[in-house]
């Protein structure tokens, strides 16, 4: 504290001793331009990006790469051109149009990232053998990563490293200002696993609650991916969710050091016995419906040797957890902090956000740039 | 004590306050450093642009790696277009065009901003393909920005902002074609360098190294005479149209001298340019190349002269009216520490057996009429085998070849016929 004190005093006279008269004229960065200019090779998508992003939302989207706005400890790429132009027209009709069209013209004016940032290559840590696909700092900057691998025909991937990205950290941003509530966190309590989320198996964090196996890692990130996977994925995607939540797992070699689950199990010939146990696929079992209702399992196609057809289980869950009800829980949760909070329906931002995923004309969003003047 | 301390910083306080302000003292630059600045970004950018058919790169992407060769052609557009043939792009000459900017970071910094397929698959953190390991995360590590340390109409000099690798820009002759430049390094590479000579010497500072794996541009060198596993040491280098660049300079064992830039000499050897240096880098001398156990020197058939010419064709005309098959190549070899003179003629091969001597920086072929069964044979059956066997035996031979580092094509003379010769091509 004492050495804090006099370093404090050095730096004073120091300042006291600075008589220069030199002018001072301004930074010695230079100033953005306010207008692109219309003889560079990147006007159009300059001009375009200026018009919808920057005089709209206040929003630099950055898509040339400086590696003094990355992390430095990464090797990073920067972003395709092409690919960048594709990404700013899908990020602009999947996410900013949508919360126009249901919430209103001014959220995102307000609560929108000031910055996106666009990297080519995926940002790996290979200590953890994961990879960073998003990141948001202080509610200002999105950064997304592996641009350079988008493909504008496949939506499962580019929700997967783009859309889905963004929704969950423009979630960071808004419950950053305003909190969900305290609830939530004691949802999954005991089951969140930090450091080794990666490693778990999806059939499992299902069944404990947790939408994917990102969210088991902590509560915060488990709040902004149960919202970013209910805008963004499919109806179908949304359902094997609770499928598999609703299902109990359960490790086939306990002693590996990567060990594989396993939900359905048979025994081969119908023959009950530990070295007769085999675990099928999904698409190997067939469900029976019987005239009561219940639920019985076959392998498809399969009979033993007298001719019967041979019978799958369902592997016991064991967890303690109701995965569908924590689920159900999260999400009513998500969707009335978002009326209550933000005044907006998550519903109605899922339901524009499927109808458009299904009417993307990529050739029509290019467009847009191409018809700038 | 506590007063004390506060006496001498109540002195310091003042004497740098009084000292602050009791003269003025000339500016030392007649703008501000941010005009300074936006000024050299100006001025580079301009440079940059003004290269007419566009610069040569010479790029390192790390230390342990070959260097390689880039075109660029900036425009005042903010666009570059990139050129470049090396194996990570399949050796095929690709071209890309992206952006870049002249920006303000550590100093005025080339930045290439947008993605270009030719230079940044140096920097993608992807696994490097056909390389042992996983670099995924890493890849080649190399940079895309690059501190501009000077630059003028005839060269460019950058720094790796990350890495520090020196980067180097030449103006490329208006007269090349950019493809045909890469076909022109191509040549330089084939002049150069051959996968038939296992090794080269340096002599540098008054040392000599022997060189291998100078043809993949990534060479380790040990002392002459020394141990090729204690005292090895690793350098690598880049290829261009005249000549090589090693990454940073190498100094030896000892650092006794510091050599990076050759060029190619009239001999075709690589003579050091850096100031100061004497070194060259050389292959061996020809009377022991060419007698070197591991080697195999083929008759070029089409490249032989007076009687030696006149003999093959005889022999060979021989072997076809007898065997159906003419001498379909001949060559000199050594197995198992015996030397020979072979013949393939149809499916079989015949070995004539020989010693050689070396003599005033001659070789003399000594046979003594040993071969094995197959030679026995063809000689048997065609005398003229043994006609053009004494082409060579008992006499001395001088070799010349036309490059000093890559003759892996000699022609053998016979010094006192100079018109009795033939050219040998290693294998």
């Amino acid at each position: 504290m004492r050495l804090f004190k006099y370093i404090t005093l050095f730096a004073v006279a120091i300042a006291f001793s600075s008589c220069s008269d030199d002018e001072i004229k301004g930074t010695i960065f230079p100033d953005i331009p306010t207008e692109p200019d219309p003889t560079s090779y990147t006007y159009k998508f300059d001009k375009w990006l200026k018009v919808n992003y920057l005089d709209v939302y206040n929003l630099d989207f950055k898509y040339k790469l400086q590696d003094i706005s990355t992390n430095m400890n990464y090797n990073l790429v920067p972003a395709d051109l092409n690919k960048a132009q594709d990404l700013a027209v899908l990020t602009k009709y999947l996410w900013f149009d949508v919360y126009k069209k249901v919430v209103d013209d001014e959220f995102l004016k307000k609560y929108g990232p000031r910055i996106i940032h666009l990297i080519g290559s995926p940002a790996y840590n290979p200590q953890s053998g994961t990879e960073t696909i998003g990141l948001a700092e202080g509610g200002v900057k999105v950064s997304l990563f592996k641009v350079n691998a988008l493909d504008n025909t496949d939506i499962l991937m580019m929700n997967e490293y783009y859309f889905k990205t963004m929704h969950h950290e423009f979630a960071h941003i808004l419950h950053q200002t305003k909190s969900y509530p305290k609830e939530f966190n004691t949802l999954s309590t005991g089951h969140y696993d930090s450091s080794n989320w990666q490693d778990r198996n999806i059939g499992v964090v299902n069944s404990l609650g947790f939408p994917t196996k990102y969210a088991s890692s902590e509560t915060r990130e488990d709040f902004a991916e149960i919202i970013a996977n209910y805008i963004v994925l499919t109806q179908s995607d949304w359902d094997l969710i609770f499928e598999y939540a609703a299902r109990g797992w359960q490790v086939k070699d306990a002693e590996s050091d990567t060990p594989e689950y396993f939900c359905w199990y048979y025994y081969k010939n119908n023959e009950a016995s530990e070295e007769n146990i085999q675990y099928p696929t999904d698409k190997e079992v067939e469900t029976i419906i019987g005239e009561d209702g219940k639920k019985t399992y076959v392998l498809k196609g399969k009979t033993d040797t007298n001719g019967n057809a041979i019978k799958v289980f369902a592997a016991e869950d064991k967890d303690g957890v109701d995965g569908v009800a924590v689920l159900n829980q999260k999400i009513t949760i998500a969707k009335n902090w978002f009326k209550e909070a933000w005044g907006a329906n998550l519903e109605e931002l899922r339901n524009e956000v499927q109808t458009r995923q299904t009417n993307i004309n990529i050739e029509a969003l290019r467009e847009e740039i191409n018809n700038i003047q | 004590m506590k007063n004390k301390i506060l006496i001498i910083f109540g002195l310091v306080v003042t004497l740098f306050c009084n000292y602050s302000c009791s003269r003025e003292v000339d500016d030392v630059f007649d703008q501000s450093a941010s005009d300074r600045t936006e000024q050299a970004l100006t001025d580079y950018r301009k440079v940059l642009c003004e290269s007419s058919n566009g610069w040569i790169v010479e790029y390192f992407a790390n230390t342990t790696e070959a260097g390689c060769l880039f075109l660029m052609k900036f425009d005042t557009n903010g666009s570059v277009k990139i050129a470049g043939k090396n194996q990570w792009i399949g050796n095929k000459y690709t071209e890309a065009v992206s952006a870049f900017e002249m920006i303000a970071d550590n100093g005025p910094v080339l930045s290439f901003n947008t993605y270009n397929e030719v230079l940044h698959i140096f920097s993608t953190p992807e696994d490097v393909p056909g390389t042992a390991g996983d670099q995924t995360g890493h890849g080649h590590e190399g940079d895309y920005e690059f501190v501009v340390m000077s630059a003028d109409a005839n060269g460019v000099i950058l720094h790796g902002k990350k890495r520090k690798i020196e980067v180097i820009m030449r103006p490329l002759p208006a007269d090349y074609e950019w493809e045909g430049y890469f076909k022109k390094v191509d040549e330089v590479q084939n002049q150069l360098f051959s996968d038939k000579l296992s090794y080269l010497y340096l002599s540098a500072g008054g040392e000599k190294y022997v060189v291998n794996g100078a043809i993949d541009h990534e060479i380790s060198l040990y002392p002459f005479g020394g141990d090729a596993i204690t005292q090895t040491s690793h350098a690598i280098f880049l290829l261009s149209e005249r000549g090589i660049r090693f990454c940073t300079p190498y100094g030896g064992e000892n650092d006794a001298f510091a050599v990076q830039n050759f060029k190619i000499a009239e001999d075709g050897s690589l003579v050091c340019t850096d100031e100061g240096q004497d070194a060259r880098i050389y292959a061996e001398e020809l009377p022991t190349l060419f007698t070197l156990k591991e080697m195999i020197w083929r008759l070029d058939a089409s490249n032989m002269g007076g009687a030696i010419a006149t003999a093959y064709q005889a022999a060979s005309d021989a072997c076809k009216t007898k065997y159906k098959y003419p001498i379909a190549y001949s060559q000199f070899s050594c197995t198992k520490d015996v030397y020979s003179l072979s013949f393939k003629v149809g499916s079989r091969t015949g070995l004539a057996y020989f010693k050689p001597e070396i003599v005033d920086g001659k070789v003399k072929f000594i046979f003594d009429g040993t071969s094995d069964a197959n030679a026995t044979k063809f000689i048997s059956d065609v005398p003229a085998l043994q006609t053009f066997i004494d082409c060579f035996n008992g006499l001395t031979f001088t070799l010349t070849s036309e490059s000093a580092i890559n003759p892996s094509t000699i022609l053998l003379s016979n010094s006192n016929s100079a018109n009795d010769n033939v050219s040998v091509i290693a294998q």
